[in-house]
């Protein structure tokens, strides 16, 4: 299908969760498809978990925040308007090079809200039409955990087994045991058994640290690979400035920066758009044209709006027993799910999971845990205070619906710009009412939950700020082109050629971990566009 | 650590009143070192070295604790500790930091870390060994019947 003018078939933007999954889809079916990508590739080598000060690269260099790691790869996000921060990584691999693979699946509610729940919008495809592609993306990159569990859909097996909970895991299931309450082990983005040339995790912890054995399917590692071996081109340090258009409306290209700092563009038949769900809109808005001078497939100006994150609150149960919690991958035991459909009398709509995260090192510790909950006090009482929490904790991640609200949006910010002087994205936001009582319901629930596994001590973060983990719904799908960017397809409502796959279509949050969702979507949106390639 | 990759920025004299203050920070006691003793400074220095924005907060932090009547290194334990108090107080910016960087020096020493009972050894390559999932331990969630609700298709 190459064609000799330089035009690519589809030219994807990030080569992230979605980017890479998209592509080796693509690719595999024989398009042409070449990938530009700010970043590098990352030799997983060369990760910090080898080094003596660990804990102190992940507050720094390998922060996930991208304004503390100021990377020349990285831009900077205003985030002064929001209670919560977008974190990212950037790099073949995107932000799964430091994700905790935490690996749950939307429920079929999730895609209907609206008719059940009255609130938001119902997705334009359901979770069964989305089932075979969580099932693909699953074998692709390999999911330990085991089918089974009564608060989803059956699904396949499995590829490894569940994740080893620990004592730390044990002594939470004990907790949700007493009170009756559901739990099942996590579904995991992380190897258990050697699997498709890969080694399995040996529990070493940090995650978000990247994985030095490429047990964790971070795209460069899963994906990437395969995309490649099947002809897909991917162009790193290639930092897109924004889509061109041709005369007729439809998108041309894309004009981006190397390295050096020197303008190309690459033509395209279709352009699809994979730089997350902050990264998405601000090239979208910075795509400014005579034919759409707000920004590109921007005509009814949602681009940007309907921003979510799942706002974390954070509890910790301080126990007598030694849990040793910085063995096993961290983001990753098990989880509850008893609280996850709506429930009125609970005064909020819509519900939570609650997912067990274990502790890490004595720094994190010392700092105040993962909920930065308080720090260990200096002076004399530091070393006691220190031991009574190091190993000593495990923690309850509250992850909520966030419903979509228009007034939570990526805009350009007039003055900051990244290195290329490219206009940084600005953050506004603010926590909406259901989500602050569902939260609040959440940590009392929580508190309950480690209260019955023998906590003596229970502490709580009622609004996590670093935890913009999860970037979606700024270019959200829909069938109506009034109320959304992208149809069922992920094609823009307003130009043809033009594609989303990233988190940005999200119309809902759901109460899990996006990811899942995100590739299944990805290999969704790829099969369509396969099948209009042969029935054209 | 100070390992060369920044200039250093601390006089030997900040540096000695620096390596005291960070023995209140982190004392010793019993098997723990204190920060001071391992050498918690030369990380101190080197994160200076590297960020001029925090050096100034730092460097006036650290003139504060010498400006009484008497230099910090003269005074008794106890009155350096209600001394760190007040410039807590006045300070927080530095003390912020100052405890902040004392913790990131001291737990990514391997002294000090060997010292907490754990294996100093960083996470990689070696990792840690746990018993696989037992699934025993489903019994009981599985007796659940299906708690999702379900949307036709
Ligand atoms: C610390 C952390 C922990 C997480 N844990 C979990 C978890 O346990 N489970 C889960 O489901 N999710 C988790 N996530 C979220 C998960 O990583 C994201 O949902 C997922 O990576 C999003 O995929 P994406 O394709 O939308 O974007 P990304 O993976 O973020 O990829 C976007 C890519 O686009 C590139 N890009 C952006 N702008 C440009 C440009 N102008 N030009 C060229 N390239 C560009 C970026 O460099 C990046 O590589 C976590 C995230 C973080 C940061």
């Amino acid at each position: 299908m190459g064609s000799n003018d330089g035009t690519v078939d589809a030219l994807v933007i990030g080569a992230g969760a979605s980017g890479g999954a998209f592509a080796w889809s693509l690719a595999s079916a024989g398009f042409d498809v070449m990938c530009l990508e700010q970043g590098d590739w990352v030799d997983p080598k060369t990760y910090t978990s080898t080094l003596q000060d660990w804990e102190v690269h992940r507050l720094t260099d390998f922060s996930a925040d991208p304004n503390v790691r100021a990377q020349p790869q990285d831009y900077p996000v205003n985030n002064q308007d929001s209670p919560i921060a977008p974190l990212m990584y950037n790099a073949v691999g995107g932000s799964t090079i430091h994700w905790s693979a935490h690996f749950p699946r939307f429920r079929p509610s999730d895609f209907r809200v609206r008719s059940l729940d009255g609130v938001a919008d119902d997705w334009p495809l359901s979770y069964y039409d989305l089932e075979p592609y969580f099932d693909l993306n699953d074998r692709m990159i390999g999911v330990a955990g085991t089918n089974g569990d009564p608060a989803n859909p059956p699904r396949s097996p499995r590829q490894t087994p569940p994740v080893p909970v620990g004592r730390l895991g044990e002594k939470v299931i004990e907790g949700f045991d007493n009170l009756g309450w559901h739990w099942w082990p996590s579904d995991s983005a992380v190897l258990t058994a050697p699997y498709d040339g890969r080694a399995p995790c040996n529990n070493c912890g940090p995650c978000e640290l990247g994985c030095y054995r490429r047990a964790k399917a971070s795209s460069d590692v899963s994906y990437w690979p395969k995309a490649i071996a099947k002809g897909a081109v991917l162009k790193t340090g290639a930092r897109v400035r924004e889509i061109t258009v041709d005369r007729g409306g439809l998108a041309r290209g894309a004009v981006y920066y190397d390295r050096g700092g020197v303008l190309h563009e690459q033509k395209a038949r279709i352009v699809v758009m994979a730089c997350n769900g902050v990264g998405t809109p601000r090239i979208l808005l910075s795509s400014q044209s005579g034919r759409f001078p707000n920004g590109l497939a921007n005509d009814n100006g949602l681009v940007g709006t309907h921003l979510m994150f799942h706002p974390y609150a954070i509890v910790t149960g301080v126990f007598d027993e030694q849990l040793d919690g910085h063995k096993g991958p961290l983001g990753c035991t098990i989880m509850s799910q008893e609280f996850y459909e709506t429930d009125t009398s609970r005064g909020f709509i819509r519900g939570y999971t609650l997912q067990v995260a274990r502790s890490t090192g004595p720094l994190s510790a010392a700092l105040g845990g993962l909920g930065a909950h308080d720090v260990i006090p200096w002076g004399a009482d530091h070393h006691k205070a220190l031991a009574e929490r190091l190993g000593h904790t495990a923690t309850l991640c509250i992850i909520g619906d966030d419903l979509p609200e228009s007034h939570n949006r990526v805009t350009l910010d007039p003055e900051l710009t990244d290195s290329d002087g490219l206009p940084a994205p600005k953050i506004s936001y603010t926590l909406a009412e259901n989500s602050r009582r569902l939260l609040d319901h959440a940590i009392a629930r929580s508190r309950e939950a480690l209260e019955a596994a023998g906590a003596r001590q229970v502490l709580v973060n009622p609004l996590l700020r670093r935890a913009g983990w999860h970037l979606m719904g700024t270019a959200r799908m829909g069938t109506d082109p009034e109320k959304s960017v992208v149809d069922r397809n992920g094609r823009s409502h307003q130009v043809e050629n033009l594609y989303v796959i990233d988190g940005s279509i999200l119309t809902t949050g759901g109460a899990v971990n996006p990811t899942s969702t995100i590739q299944a979507l990805a290999l969704y949106i790829a099969a369509r566009i396969r099948q209009n390639a042969r029935s054209q | 650590m100070n390992d060369g990759k920044g200039p250093g920025v601390l006089s030997s004299e900040q540096r000695s009143l620096l390596a005291d203050v960070l023995d209140r920070i982190i004392p010793r006691e019993g098997k723990h070192p204190g920060a001071g003793e391992v050498g918690v400074a030369d990380h101190v220095d080197d994160v200076l070295g590297r960020n001029p924005g925090l050096r100034y907060t730092f460097l006036s932090g650290l003139a504060a604790l010498d400006r009484g009547a008497k230099p910090f290194l003269s005074l008794t334990t106890d009155e350096k500790v209600s001394l760190l108090h007040d410039v807590e107080a006045a300070h927080p910016d530095f003390f912020t930091a100052l405890v902040r960087e004392t913790y990131a020096g001291y737990y990514s020493n391997h002294g000090a870390v060997e010292a907490l009972g754990l294996d100093p050894a960083p996470p990689q390559p070696t990792g840690y060994v746990l018993e696989p999932f037992d699934f025993a331990l489903l019994d009981k969630a599985r007796k659940r019947g299906k708690i999702y609700k379900d949307v036709s298709q």
